[in-house]
């Protein structure tokens, strides 16, 4: 049964006055490019606990970090461990709300990134390697100090966007492993059968596609 | 200035969670000294953004929902507590990633000698790696020694060099278990640095992450 939070199908209302604009379920594909009404429900939910908010929220994210969760095999060992990532990475982005800056990322970076350490964290707990620093400690996030540059961050998200869309199948396969299924280079290349040079290779030109540079300029 | 940074390959398993926890620490080290592998990070991230977003949902059960509504109702509306690193912290050298390790500085950790001019303070981080902070004493030169498993190394403070190059601040370096070197540290203060190895107990040379059959 899909989750059913209590809301008029179709619209949100603008929190900054009367004008109210019409927000469509847009198909999944096109979801990337428009971050703004996942952005302006997280701000509520930070500054209001509008729970409303953080209903719509729910409906949109749960089912994609459960997927995120099933993607990585979290599933096969313990079941239900899905449902409790999801759980979990969702009480998280209620309680963290008021932490969320869109000028830093979007909401779905800043939800992926609770998704991604909470499953870090899942993992440690199931093979008993707990110590008291969890994930958030250990890939510590600097608070950036230097300014922002909007516009070319902006442009910098549309090329990635871009370019993720003109990969090839075999980048965008190696990419889904690392990134979604939790392995790196060297696993994805024992399961694909594959050098590991090959899958790095991969990675490269996916990077190298999205405009995004790895190398550094001192080498 | 920083001459050594992590491979491309690094970068991406840490931005998606793969790198083992020990090597994350050290290269969250590193991004606090580091501007171009903090934009190259960011942008990884959102790559992986871009990719959980675009995923085929699975749905969801609504007695999750009921749950975690549940919970959030009966919690108090508190903000969380500022992290330690917000706090005044009395040693603004000492990287924001290590200072919930090291609440009372470098000296109050448990240092023992071991070789000469070379101090060692041990961590608890995971099972598989020994993770211990280095204290090199100005102008010294540690005798030469090889690792029998691979080194991560991260630069705290001062500065060394060995026949392979020089070593500042913020520097990311990795040596396999082959290297020899005898570093010699600067003169103008002693050099601390963050080290994580495979413990002597694995066999092989590499850093693998723990397969655990109950898990994979």
């Amino acid at each position: 049964m899909a989750v059913q939070p209590n809301r008029k199908h179709g619209t949100v209302q603008r929190s900054n006055g009367g004008a109210q604009s019409k927000v469509t379920r847009l198909p999944m594909s096109h979801q990337g490019k428009d971050q703004e009404p996942w952005n302006n429900l997280l701000e509520q939910v930070g500054s209001n606990q509008d729970q409303q908010s953080f209903a719509q929220l729910f409906q949109h994210y749960a089912p994609l970090i459960k997927a995120f969760a099933l993607h990585s095999g979290l599933e096969r060992s313990v079941s239900a461990q899905a449902d409790e990532l999801v759980q979990e990475v969702m009480t998280l982005v209620w309680r963290k709300a008021h932490t969320f800056d869109r000028a830093k990322a979007s909401a779905t970076t800043w939800i992926f990134t609770i998704a991604r350490n909470a499953r870090i964290d899942l993992y440690r707990r199931l093979s008993r390697h707990q110590t008291e620093l969890t994930a958030d400690d250990l890939w510590f996030e600097e608070q950036t100090e230097g300014p922002i540059n909007n516009l070319q961050q902006h442009s910098a998200e549309q090329q990635i966007r871009k370019g993720m869309d003109t990969l090839p199948h075999e980048q965008k396969e190696a990419l889904t492993k690392v990134f979604l299924e939790d392995k790196t280079h060297q696993q994805v290349a024992e399961e694909l059968g594959l050098p590991l040079g090959t899958v790095k290779s991969r990675i490269r030109l996916a990077m190298q596609k999205m405009k995004i540079s790895l190398e550094n300029t001192e080498l | 200035m920083i001459r050594h940074h992590p491979a491309p390959d690094t970068l991406v398993e840490y931005a998606a969670g793969s790198l083992p926890p020990a090597q994350a620490l050290c290269l969250s080290v590193h991004l606090g000294y580091c501007q171009q592998c903090q934009e190259k990070a960011r942008q990884l991230k959102q790559v992986a953004s871009n990719l959980m977003a675009k995923q085929a949902p699975v749905e969801v059960d609504a007695s999750l929902f009921d749950r975690v509504m549940a919970r959030i109702q009966t919690e108090a509306v508190t903000p969380e507590p500022k992290p330690v690193t917000e706090k005044s912290y009395p040693w603004p050298s000492i990287p924001k990633a290590l200072r919930k390790l090291l609440p009372n500085g470098f000296d109050s950790l448990n240092w023992k000698r071991a070789m000469k001019n070379l101090e060692v303070a041990e961590l608890d981080i995971d099972q598989d790696t020994k993770v211990s902070f280095h204290r090199m004493s100005t102008g010294g030169k540690v005798p030469a020694h090889t690792h029998r498993s691979d080194e991560l190394t991260v630069v705290l403070q001062g500065g060394f060099s060995d026949r392979y190059g020089r070593y500042d601040e913020g520097d990311f370096i990795v040596r396999t278990g082959e290297h020899e070197h005898a570093p010699t540290v600067d003169q103008d203060g002693d050099c601390i640095t963050l080290s994580v190895m495979e413990k002597p107990i694995k066999l092989t040379g590499r850093f693998t992450r723990l397969l655990n059959p109950f898990l994979r």
